[in-house]
C-alpha cells in the first residue's frame, strides 16, 4: 500500500487538522488537545489513533497520561506528490509494472 | 548570491519480474517503459560518463532533456544526471536501484536536487491548479 493514502487520509477532516496545528506547538496530553474542542473525549481519541496510524503522531505513555507529539515527516510526502517530477515517474513506473504485469500473464496462460 | 531550494523524490515499485529483465528495460529505448522511448528526437550512449539527450513533445512544446551516466552496475543500479526546463538549469540526479524480492523486483527511484520552487513544479497546470485539487479534495462533502 502507498504511504501517502493515509497521510491525505489523515489530514482532510478540518479537526485532526487543528489536533496538528495544536500538536506543531509542542507536545501535549490528550485531555490538553480536548480542551479547545466541544467533540467528546472519545472523539478527539479517534482523531488521534487516524494522525497516529499515518506516522503524523506519536503516542508517548507517562503512567496514565498519554503524551501526544508531532511527526511532521509524513508531511513532506504530500509536498512531494504535488511535485511534477513525481507524477512524471509513477508514471513511468506505472508503465514498467504494466508492461510486465502484461508479460507474466502472457506466460502463465 | 541566492541559492535555489532544492528537494527530492522517493518513489518504490515492486515490478513482477527479475531484476535482470528490469534493468534492461528500464533503460531499452526500445521498450516503451521509460524516458528514453517515445522521444522526438534521440541520442542514448548507455556507458559510463556518456551523455544522452532527448526531445519530448509535450503541451505544444519540445522539451529537452540532457544527462550523463555516472553508474551502471547491472542488474542493480543506474544513476544518471537530468537537466530539462523544470529544473532551472541545475545538474539533478536520478539514481535506480533494483532489488531482488524472490521473484520480484523492488524498484527505488530518487530524484535528487530538484528545485523545490513554483517553477520546479509548473508541469501539468502547475502548482496552483494541484493546491486548487488538494482544496476540492479536502472541502466538506468532497
Amino acid at each position: 500500500m502507498d504511504q501517502l493514502s493515509p497521510v491525505l487520509d489523515a489530514i482532510s477532516h478540518p479537526s485532526r487538522r487543528a489536533i496538528l496545528a495544536r500538536l506543531s506547538k509542542g507536545p501535549a496530553r490528550v485531555t490538553e488537545i480536548a480542551a479547545p474542542f466541544t467533540m467528546s473525549l472519545n472523539a478527539v481519541s479517534k482523531h488521534l489513533k487516524v494522525l497516529e496510524a499515518a506516522g503524523l503522531v506519536h503516542r508517548d505513555r507517562q503512567g496514565r497520561d498519554h503524551v501526544m507529539e508531532l511527526r511532521a515527516e509524513p508531511l513532506r510526502q504530500v509536498t512531494q506528490w504535488l511535485h511534477p517530477y513525481e507524477r512524471y515517474w509513477s508514471r513511468q513506473l506505472n508503465r514498467l509494472e504494466d508492461h510486465f504485469t502484461t508479460k507474466k500473464k502472457r506466460r502463465t496462460r | 548570491m541566492t541559492t535555489t531550494k532544492t528537494m527530492d523524490i522517493k518513489l518504490e515499485r515492486t515490478i513482477p519480474a527479475p531484476a535482470a529483465e528490469v534493468f534492461d528495460a528500464w533503460l531499452d529505448p526500445n521498450t516503451p517503459v521509460n524516458p528514453f522511448s517515445g522521444a522526438k528526437k534521440l541520442i542514448f550512449d548507455l556507458k559510463k560518463d556518456a551523455l544522452f539527450n532527448f526531445v519530448h513533445h509535450h503541451d505544444g512544446k519540445d522539451l529537452a532533456h540532457y544527462g550523463r551516466f555516472d553508474v551502471i552496475e547491472r542488474p542493480t543500479k543506474v544513476q544518471y544526471t537530468w537537466m530539462s526546463p523544470y529544473t532551472r538549469g541545475l545538474e539533478s540526479l536520478v539514481t535506480v536501484t533494483f532489488t531482488t524480492k524472490g521473484e520480484d523486483t523492488l524498484v527505488s527511484l530518487t530524484h535528487a536536487n530538484l528545485p523545490d520552487d513554483d517553477y520546479g513544479r509548473a508541469h501539468d497546470g502547475g502548482w496552483k491548479g494541484y493546491l486548487k485539487k488538494l482544496g476540492d479534495k479536502f472541502s466538506p462533502g468532497a
